[in-house]
């Protein structure tokens, strides 16, 4: 089964060691972003490794593919840097700004991966709040049904 | 794969360090993240400076000799980086003991040295607060921002918060920083006003009395946070109740392990605002610092102000810095040392990485001391300072009559402060040049 990072917003204390760890991992390119809640809390923008990617699909140069594994990776010698994934990842976790002419894209720590090691992030997390967890597959269903009915709600709201 | 600790704040985490950089054991904070990168940093300083221009050492202490003649004693002052080691404090004052120089001080935090005043005020009965101390305590008392000082942290204090119903987290700031956040209560008080609240009788106090065992972590603040009084009364309300213990974390690593070794081994130790104070007023010209900027400058320094108004200035550092004389110094990871932490641990770190081109603090200062003593001969100042400092100076100069020579302090004879093969290290040119 395959592993994902979770996140617990009353364990983080914003100290943002989690984009430090990521930058220092991958040779000072920073693909692990922040947003700001409010004034209280700041929230870590990790790529969710969607089931149906919408960057990949977006992507003009087929530089993001879904592997086999479940993982969306970004090809270095493909990417042109045409931000089309920036615009069309719906969590907006990938960001415009650019690194050395390429989109920063979260690979998961692919490279601590193989070495069964937990991701850099989560590695260093201070407060615990990152875990790397399997996938719930009951979670999984439970957020497709409440996504299902919301358009559904949706639908039928635009309809009225 | 190496472990040893981050030094840039006095919690000391474990790092992991690999051939290609860091590695991740376990939980770290941005700041040693980005600060253990000095030790690769391009911009790293492999030779010592004279005025931005790149010079030998030789040439390096032969300018240094002779600007040095031009000042008196009282006119010189040195500083010990709070980031040094416990030996290399010692050697700085044995250093300022030949140089008959009165104005030593450790340097670092301005707020965390007011801390260490109150702390080393004697209370008896006070404990201090281990790591699981914290963690199974069922009330915190926290006085300042912690969280943003040490990230890492968190995790104990979220231990405490989740851990059991009931658990009380009591902030005391003046304002809603991110500690507060934390809190189960947060006591709103006005800047500087911590130490009255502490030593009054308010009711977050009595909650917190009222928990059955507790820990009081004090962060000296710099809003003119009475910071000795701070830490004077933490300690007290420790003492209160007996499960109640405490602990104060500083910005600098080794802050508490260089001002006790200073204080006691230093003749002429004084604090580092006065010795500030001392700059400012014109009485203090020439200014050496060991241990130097490692950190990179800061605005909130007032020792970074101050350089340029003294008119010698030479420090050691890891980077270009606007002393006088800058003499390119090895970081912790490069060199061998022991470290009070806080929480009452005590580290021994061993040099991960060989330090090319740069000396580490006590060959810098055993350079020092060969200096000043070829030229005042060194048994004519010890046998003078035996009348005044006694027993273990005349200890001292035995062991040093029965040394072998050595090419200079190698780690393995650097062991932890109050050893006797230290004290055989600093007499190393003496047996090396008998005529001296």
């Amino acid at each position: 089964m395959a592993k994902r990072i979770y996140l617990n917003l009353d364990l983080c204390c914003g100290c943002r060691s989690c984009a430090a760890a990521c930058a220092y991992g991958h040779h000072l390119q920073l693909l692990l972003g922040h947003s700001k809640m409010g004034r209280e809390a700041e929230l870590p923008l990790h790529c969710l490794h969607c089931e149906q990617p919408a960057c990949a699909a977006a992507c003009p140069n087929e530089a993001m593919q879904k592997q086999e594994d479940g993982l969306v990776l970004r090809s270095h010698f493909k990417c042109v840097g045409c931000r089309s994934c920036a615009v069309a990842c719906p969590f907006g976790v990938i960001q415009p700004d650019l690194a050395k002419q390429i989109v920063p894209k979260c690979d998961l720590c692919a490279d601590r991966l193989a070495a069964g090691e937990r991701p850099r992030c989560v590695q260093t997390c201070t407060s615990g709040a990152l875990t790397f967890e399997e996938i719930d597959q009951q979670v999984v269903e439970e957020g497709k049904n409440l996504i299902s009915a919301r358009i559904l709600a949706n639908f039928i709201g635009r309809r009225r | 794969m190496v472990t040893t600790h981050c030094l840039f704040c006095s919690l000391g985490c474990p790092v992991g360090l690999r051939a290609g950089g860091i590695d991740y054991q376990g939980p770290l904070c941005t700041r040693g993240h980005y600060n253990l990168e000095l030790v690769n940093h391009p911009a790293r300083l492999r030779a010592p400076l004279i005025g931005k221009r790149k010079v030998g050492w030789e040439e390096a202490f032969a300018f240094i000799r002779q600007e040095l003649k031009l000042f008196a004693p009282e006119s010189i002052g040195i500083v010990v980086s709070a980031l040094s080691s416990n030996e290399d404090a010692y050697m700085a004052a044995q250093l300022a003991r030949a140089l008959r120089i009165s104005n030593i001080s450790a340097a670092g935090e301005e707020s965390d040295l007011e801390a260490y005043e109150g702390d080393s005020w004697e209370v008896e009965g006070a404990a201090l607060a281990t790591e699981e101390d914290v963690e199974s305590a069922e009330a915190l008392l926290i006085v300042g921002d912690l969280l943003t000082r040490a990230p890492v942290l968190s995790r104990r204090v979220n231990k405490v918060k989740y851990g059991k119903r009931g658990n009380k987290i009591i902030v005391v700031a003046p304002d809603r920083n991110r500690t507060a956040w934390f809190a189960t209560r947060h006591v709103q008080v006005d800047p500087g006003t911590e130490a009255r609240l502490l030593c009054g009788d308010d009711p977050a106090l009595n909650e917190f009395n009222s928990a059955s065992s507790g820990a009081i972590l004090f962060v000296p603040g710099k809003n003119k946070a009475r910071n000795d009084l701070c830490a004077y009364f933490c300690k007290r309300l420790s003492v209160l109740s007996p499960s109640k213990k405490y602990a104060v974390y500083y910005m600098f690593g080794n802050t508490e392990g260089v001002s006790t070794v200073l204080r006691r081994e230093g003749a002429g130790i004084i604090s580092y605002s006065k010795l500030l104070d001392k700059i400012e007023s014109g009485e203090i010209k020439a200014l050496l610092s060991f241990g130097g900027d490692v950190l990179p400058p800061r605005p909130g320094l007032r020792l970074l102000k101050f350089s340029a108004r003294t008119d010698f200035f030479n420090g050691s550092s890891m980077l270009d810095s606007e002393n006088s004389v800058v003499l390119p110094l090895a970081s912790h990871l490069e060199a061998e040392g022991s470290y009070t932490l806080g929480e009452g641990r005590y580290e021994h770190l061993r040099p991960v990485a060989p330090a090319a081109g740069a000396k580490t603090n006590a060959e810098i200062i055993s350079l020092f001391l060969g200096e000043a003593f070829s030229r005042e001969g060194i048994r004519r100042v010890i046998k003078e300072e035996k009348i005044a400092r006694t027993v273990d100076l005349q200890e001292k100069i035995k062991e040093a009559e029965q040394i072998t020579p050595a090419a200079g302090i190698s780690p393995e004879n650097i062991t932890h402060f109050g050893n006797n093969l230290l004290v055989k290290n600093f007499f190393w040119y003496r047996a090396n040049n008998k005529n001296g």
